[in-house]
């Protein structure tokens, strides 16, 4: 990746997603990034078709990336040309949701996120927001939301 | 997407489709479900079902105005919503739950015709859809199985079936259907077909719930010959339902959320 790519992605790092503590970036929705001498061009994949963040996101970025690349112009486009999962959460995201109360298991085993038991069920396929879905530990009697992983 | 006339129509009436389900949805979340939980997952299916509908018109439109004038701008004569999407339900949790399920299933059926389209745009928002659908279809069957356990819920759901299972034809009773399968060669695919498709999944699925199936396989092919909410007919819901979501935009057409 060259150097600009790198520097807008770096950028794209401040852009936090509306519905979760973590930024665009290690939520694994940046698809790709083209730089221009006038303009930057990012696109984007939702999470899920119907996300109603879409254009605040996508007013976050043009906001950042204009402000750190004066002169340049930003825009942003959403592919549905790929799906995003769950698996595509870095790391540092990953640990992030966790600190926040969000299970992953993008290696196909919830654990709760406030104890670590496996003693859990789900309790509806449906969270606070499209991306998550709502399970209740057995051990330490808590509801915790994890991130919807779909095929 | 191609720029094919045919599959523009198919993908708009789709689209009409998954937008008056989505906008049913909405319209009292907050009364719908039977506890919290339920109205967030009636939230999340609804946020679903309109994101289905910005997908399909997203492949031939260049901006946000050319889908609010498709969705909220066309006269009512023009609109194409099949009468089983535009099926209203006052309070009524079973019926919202039968409507739901049927209509998924017949949903489940275009998206099975609609995966043999050779385009790969509509193809990649096909995927999408189906992967949440899959989830929405599951869900109603949970709460019909729920409802379905005692002898009162059994009899709400076969009566809501009673109500919406004759809609069924007209979801199918469809030229678009035929046109679109010449124009691919899917010369094997009808709307006779698709019909009976959608019987073999649902009629099980009312049989595991104890119910009767409300009408026999030759008068629903029968009916494929009605015309009805394909053909701009539509039921006595519609006018009060359009009046209402589109009242915005007529008054102020451009008009720009946030």
């Amino acid at each position: 990746m060259d150097a600009e790519k790198q520097a807008v992605r770096e950028a794209l790092k401040s852009v936090e997603d509306p519905e979760l503590p973590v930024s665009i970036v290690d939520l694994g929705i940046v698809e790709n990034i083209d730089c221009g001498p006038e303009h930057i061009q990012v696109v984007l994949t939702p999470t899920f078709s119907g996300c109603p963040a879409l254009e605040h996101i996508r007013k976050l970025v043009i906001g950042v990336l204009e402000e750190q690349f004066p002169g340049k112009r930003a825009e942003v486009g959403w592919s549905f040309t790929s799906s995003w999962t769950s698996q595509k959460i870095s790391s540092d995201g990953e640990t992030a949701l966790k600190t926040y109360g969000i299970a992953l298991a993008a290696d196909g085993v919830v654990h709760c996120p406030y104890c670590g038991s496996k003693h859990i069920v789900r309790d509806s396929p449906f969270g606070s927001s499209l991306c998550k879905e709502i399970y209740y530990c057995k051990h330490c009697k808590n509801p915790f939301e994890k991130m919807k992983h779909l095929a | 997407m191609q720029e094919n006339t045919v599959l523009i129509d198919f993908v708009n009436q789709w689209a009409e489709d998954e937008f008056w389900v989505g906008h049913l949805l909405t319209k009292k979340i907050y009364e719908y479900g039977p506890d919290l939980e339920e109205n967030i997952a009636i939230g999340s299916i609804s946020q679903d079902e309109i994101g289905h509908c910005r997908m399909l018109l997203n492949l031939h439109t260049t901006g946000e105005k050319q889908i609010d004038h498709l969705i909220y701008g066309k006269p009512p004569e023009q609109i194409k919503v099949s009468r089983l999407a535009e099926y209203w339900y006052e309070y009524d949790w079973a019926r919202l739950v039968m409507k739901q399920l049927i209509y998924d299933i017949c949903d489940g059926v275009r998206l099975s015709f609609g995966g043999e389209i050779p385009d790969s745009g509509l193809q990649d928002v096909l995927r999408l859809m189906k992967r949440e659908e899959a989830v929405h279809l599951e869900h109603w069957m949970e709460w019909a199985l729920l409802i379905s356990e005692d002898s009162q819920g059994q009899s709400l759901l076969q009566k809501a079936a009673g109500q919406i299972y004759p809609l069924i034809s007209d979801f199918f009773a469809d030229p678009l259907i035929e046109r679109v399968s010449a124009e691919y060669g899917l010369n094997s695919v009808s709307a006779k077909l698709l019909l009976k498709q959608c019987l073999d999944e649902l009629n099980p699925r009312l049989i595991q719930l104890g119910l009767s199936i409300p009408c026999p396989e030759q008068e629903m092919i029968g009916n494929l010959s009605v015309q009805g909410g394909r053909y701009g007919l539509h039921s006595s819901g519609f006018m009060p339902l359009y009046n209402e979501f589109t009242l915005v935009y007529r008054q102020n057409p451009d008009m720009v959320w946030g």
